[in-house]
């Protein structure tokens, strides 16, 4: 057998694998719209914790980190930071986020903003906010699944066909399981994510180098400019990394599927404890840097970044080896890309068309809509990952500008009584309009400040004021 | 902490063959979980049946 046919033949046998494990765990179960969406709020520790690693640690981390580790250097180091930070947002915003969605019957972060605000306007901006800012991040994980392949075997199959062929694999998965599905499947894709991880992570460098220390001895000798900020880019230095750290850390939980991942756990403390272990799971993109990093000097002049990781890989292991890696890097882009565009597409049906356009839609017409929207969306990220040239880390960091605009609707929400919705709405706007001016015009980062982190402060100043200045009565929350 | 920035973001001291900004940020990766445990049981030690209100 030639060395791509069986490195695709492990990939393939290690996505009919999953694929097998979410139709089973979606076929046991009649699917109403609260099943497919929230699972029936029934997740403990383990299947949350699951879930939510299947959420944040995607493709991205297994071949974007690496990807900026090899092309940009240190500040590549701003993912470690701002992952951990996540993990503490988390701790104190989901609790209280859980509670008042077992006390509403709130299933969506959309539903959180029309509980809160009481305005369909707002929410069908939020949801469209929401929506909008998914595609680069689902666009992302399509492309790792095209760059999969393409390495996989040995350019034999170009990124195109085989982004294709990753959109319908996800419609179909997403269709029939729901939820629960990706739970399951998250439980193959960690499995083999961190033998992954930590056998290349230390095995690499000792092949090549004879470890982790003379690894980078060698590299600081070669380029010792690559290994502090701003490394081998010009203008990411510390003031872009700590905005951009608190931007992304910000922004963790503001994705819909992050926020909504919230309301399947079975308690608030289910969520405390998740926030608790979950920073160790960011160890394995440790391990990742250093594939990015040996492959400086190993294999320089990639054409592209990303492509570092599974070129090192290729190089290095037996073929069935690189399809155990690639298995893995293709379920860590399905499983979180059945996530984006399960909840975008149910955001879409319930919080967006049902409100403004037809209020007496039944939930079996809102779950008829929402899976149309899954093809629909899947197919314009598709039409955008086969048109788009930007790195992995570079569409993270545009979709996070947008995202993160939530945060002060959210935060401000759940713990100030005094805010109002024009003001939220006005700061949405207005942080929005100026994240998206400062990329358009290529001003990102701007004054060395990320571009989103700029549009963040603008929006929480404007939240502020206007609510100070509003004369209306506070209205009482209703949650502890 | 996070506008220490460049008290860490340097190469030397080298600890654990790692350059020091990489060493510094997976230390932290490691005490988050210990600090965060620490919040844990300052947060439920008041009332341990708050997390599941009698409905």
């Amino acid at each position: 057998m030639s060395p791509s046919a069986t490195a695709l033949g492990v990939i393939l046998a290690i996505v009919a694998l999953g694929s097998g494990i979410g139709f089973y765990a979606g076929a046991r179960r009649k699917m109403d719209l609260e099943q497919w969406t929230v699972a029936g709020r029934g997740f403990g520790v383990l299947l949350m914790w699951l879930l939510m690693a299947g959420e944040v640690y995607t493709t991205f981390s297994f071949l974007g980190a690496s990807g900026w580790a090899y092309s940009r250097g240190a500040p590549t180091l701003y993912i470690l930071a701002y992952i951990t930070l996540a993990y503490v947002v988390s701790f104190f915003i989901l609790p209280p986020i859980w509670e008042l969605g077992r006390r509403h019957k709130l299933q969506t972060q959309s539903d959180f903003f029309a509980w809160r605000y009481r305005s369909k306007y707002l929410v069908a901006a939020v949801s469209l906010v929401g929506i909008v800012f998914m595609i680069p991040y689902l666009e992302l994980q399509i492309t790792g699944f095209g760059i999969i392949a393409e390495v996989a075997s040995f350019d034999g199959i170009s990124r195109n066909p085989a982004m294709l062929v990753a959109v319908i694999l996800l419609t179909g998965f997403v269709l029939t399981g729901g939820l629960r599905a990706v739970a399951w499947v998250s439980v193959l894709k960690d499995i083999l994510m961190l033998i992954a991880a930590v056998s290349i992570g230390i095995g690499i460098p000792y092949i090549y180098f004879g470890g982790i220390g003379p690894m980078f001895t060698a590299l600081i000798h070669a380029k010792p400019s690559h290994f502090v900020m701003p490394g081998a880019t010009g203008n990411l230095g510390h003031a872009w990394y700590i905005s951009t750290v608190l931007l992304t850390g910000l922004g963790v939980y503001m994705w819909p599927h992050s926020f909504g991942a919230a309301f399947s756990a079975k308690s608030s403390g289910t969520l405390r404890r998740n926030a608790v272990v979950m920073p160790l799971y960011t160890l394995s993109l440790t391990f990742m840097l250093f594939v990015g990093f040996a492959a400086i000097l190993v294999i320089p002049n990639l054409r592209d970044g990303d492509l570092s990781l599974l070129a090192m890989v290729r190089k290095t292991f037996p073929p069935w080896f690189l399809g155990v890696i690639g298995g893995a890097g293709a379920l860590t882009a399905m499983v979180p890309a059945a996530i984006l565009v399960l909840s975008s597409a149910t955001v879409f049906a319930k919080n967006l068309v049902r409100p403004l356009f037809a209020p007496d839609m039944n939930d079996h017409q809102v779950g008829r809509i929402a899976r149309i929207m899954v093809v629909v969306i899947s197919l314009i990220s598709l039409y955008l990952a086969i048109h788009g040239s930007t790195t992995l880390v570079s569409l993270l960091l545009l979709a996070y500008a947008g995202i993160t605009q939530l945060f002060p609707g959210v935060v401000l929400g759940l713990f100030w009584k005094r805010v109002t919705m024009p003001a939220v709405f006005a700061g949405l706007t207005i942080g929005v309009a100026s994240m998206a001016i400062l990329f358009l015009t290529k001003h990102d980062p701007f004054l060395g400040l990320s571009a989103g982190f700029l549009g963040l402060c603008a929006n929480f100043a404007i939240a502020i004021a206007l609510s100070l200045f509003s004369s209306n009565t506070p209205k009482p929350l209703g949650h502890p | 902490m996070c506008f220490s920035v460049s008290l860490w973001d340097r190469i030397h001291p080298i600890v654990l063959g790692m350059p020091f900004n990489l060493f510094w940020l997976t230390l932290w990766i490691v005490l988050t979980p210990l600090c965060m445990w620490g919040a844990y049981l300052i947060e439920t030690r008041p009332s341990h049946e708050k997390d599941n209100p009698p409905t």
